[in-house]
């Protein structure tokens, strides 16, 4: 049998003595992991599916405007499309994408990708249409389930903009991706006159021959256009995670430390009385001979699986708490309730980090002790 | 071959704020002996016992346990560990451990397997006469039972000191002679050297010899 098996017991049998105060530690430390796990999940799914938006376009280089940060703002010659085309033999197909964002009304606004109608299959695939058809010619939009869901207008309805401008609806599709089923696709050339961008796109998506090395292609368009940028897809989605994403990162981060640092608090306080109440019980320990090392472990044990069990139950908190956030109408056509493996595994060690340091000082001061003094102790 | 189990030579116990709990004490105790030590409260007799226990450090003078200087002893958790048990006259259990648990925790300190240990509580348990209650927590037992618990685990690492600090300082009269007369029972037949203080000249009677402290010097050898 295991030999630190007594050390083990007595640590659960001390956390299990003062139910109420650990329960309530628990609790504490739960709520910081529930706010770490909610907010990580929370940015984590906007990102991913920002990428997602992406990914859709199937192609296998994407080419944006260097020297900016974020695709958002890039902006192309949409002539620059079939000079590329008819330039490189390995290039079997290039088409351009116009990201925009247009008023419905005062408060709602409404994310459109311009495509070029005969291209549209190329970013939604036909069995993803599950009302209608596609766009086939200028003046038709098709709505993303999300979107058409907080539209109000059904299909062969009008859509209608701001500045009296309108598309007819078409048809609507769905992705899975909650980000792209927020988006409406519409002609190209109706999205650059909605947006004053005639002749522009964000980027040019590439779709390449078979067996073709994207790298010699890559090396090929900027070595000829030094003002454009040209990724692999997936690279892709890290440049194109918006501006605001780093606040978002800063903002969750920020978030967290407070929430360690309340866990930590709060971890400390109850170890720290714990240490005090029971001072007389570890001098007897240290007078029976166990070594400092031991009453230490002792201690941080404590600390450790109560914080363990807070993030138990931070865990679903925090799941709840992402439910609850992603099922209200503003935020769901944003982010899907998707949970990352990765989310909880950082949570786990800030569990453990929080457990360490809350138990530190105490389990430190613990070691401290003079086995006589700690025997007077009333 | 030498008998002497404890020699404290000259050992002088001072504090910062002038106080001298042990003045030049030089004290010899024989291997299998049962020594008392009698004094009043305050004569010094809990920080004698400290010292030779190895929980405490003279401000001078030299200390020998079974041949070892303790001032020469960097790990005294571990030295206690294997050469002293304590009888503490609040029992002094731990309340969340039942009465096997609380004898293994002196073993878990030597990182003995688990079952040898509970294998050993359960001989103790036994020794002592509670062998029915192996699984009681201290809350369960009765003062008596509890200074027993206490007994069977200082004996638990087979020490060749069992030091007891007034163990009978808190039992009724009843309850004292029996527990002084397991002591001495496991005295004889374990052969365990005993160094017990206390107030009760009835505990001291049964004592092989008693030393008399007062004020922190040794008064009367018996």
């Amino acid at each position: 049998m295991w030999r630190e098996e007594l050390l083990f017991t007595l640590i659960w049998r001390n956390i299990r003595a003062r139910r109420t105060r650990s329960l309530f530690t628990i609790i504490g430390i739960g709520v910081s992991i529930a706010i770490i796990v909610a907010v990580m999940t929370l940015a984590s799914d906007f990102k991913k599916e920002w990428c997602g938006s992406i990914i859709q376009t199937k192609a296998d280089l994407i080419a944006v405007q260097r020297g900016l940060t974020g695709i958002s703002g890039s902006s192309i010659d949409e002539s620059l499309i079939g000079k590329i085309e008819s330039k490189y033999d390995d290039v079997e197909h290039a088409t351009g994408f116009l990201l925009a964002s247009l008023s419905l009304s005062d408060i709602q606004a409404l994310n459109i990708v311009g495509v070029r109608p005969e291209d549209s299959d190329l970013y939604i695939d036909e069995n993803q249409i599950i009302e209608g058809r596609f766009i086939q010619r200028e003046g038709e939009i098709v709505l993303g389930k999300a979107a058409y869901n907080i539209s109000g207008v059904e299909v062969g309805e009008d859509v209608r903009f701001q500045m009296d401008r309108k598309l007819k609806l078409v048809g609507i599709y769905e992705t899975g991706n909650t980000y792209i089923d927020n988006y409406a696709i519409a002609p190209l050339v109706d999205v650059q006159e909605m947006t004053n961008r005639q002749g522009k796109v964000t980027m040019i998506a590439l779709y390449l021959k078979p067996g073709t090395k994207a790298k010699g292609v890559i090396y090929a368009i900027e070595d000829y256009r030094p003002d454009l940028k040209v990724m692999p897809t997936p690279e892709v989605m890290e440049e194109a995670i918006p501006l605001g994403m780093e606040q978002v990162d800063a903002f969750t981060w920020g978030l967290s430390v407070i929430a360690i640092a309340m866990g930590v608090i709060g971890t400390a306080n109850t170890m720290s009385l714990s240490v005090s109440e029971r001072t007389r019980e570890i001098g007897i320990l240290m007078a029976i001979g166990w070594s400092r090392l031991k009453i230490l472990s002792l201690i941080l044990g404590e600390s450790l699986l109560l914080s363990v069990a807070g993030f138990g139950i931070g865990s679903l908190l925090g799941i709840g708490a992402v439910y609850g956030i992603t099922s209200h109408p503003i935020v769901s056509g944003y982010i899907g309730p998707s949970l990352d493996t990765g989310v909880f595994l950082i949570a786990l060690a800030i569990a453990l980090l929080l457990g360490l340091l809350g138990g530190a000082y105490p389990a430190y001061r613990a070691t401290r002790f003079s086995p006589v003094e700690a025997l007077r102790y009333e | 071959m030498n008998r002497l189990i404890v020699s404290a030579e000259g050992i002088t116990r001072a504090y910062h704020n002038g106080v001298v709990a042990l003045d030049n004490i030089n004290l010899q105790i024989e291997k299998g002996e049962f020594l008392v030590i009698l004094g009043p409260t305050g004569s010094g007799k809990t920080t004698l016992l400290n010292i030779i226990g190895g929980m405490d450090r003279p401000t001078t003078g030299k200390v020998f346990v079974d041949g070892t200087e303790l001032s020469r002893v960097r790990n005294l958790s571990q030295f206690r560990a294997e050469k002293v048990g304590f009888v503490f006259q609040l029992h002094n259990l731990i309340p969340t451990l039942n009465a096997a648990e609380n004898i293994q925790l002196p073993m878990c300190a030597l990182k003995m397997a688990s079952r040898k240990r509970k294998r050993r509580a359960l001989e103790l348990l036994e020794m002592v006469g509670l062998k029915n209650r192996v699984s009681h927590t201290p809350p369960m037992l009765s003062g008596g039972e509890r200074q027993r618990v206490a007994i069977a685990r200082a004996l638990a690492n087979n020490p060749c000191l069992v030091i007891g600090d007034e163990p009978t300082g808190t039992l009724d009269p009843e309850t004292g002679r029996e527990i002084i007369a397991l002591m001495q029972d496991l005295n004889r037949t374990v052969g365990t050297t005993l160094v017990v203080t206390t107030h009760d000249p009835g505990v001291a009677s049964k004592a092989d010899r008693i030393v008399r402290l007062e004020r922190g010097s040794i008064s009367n050898y018996n």
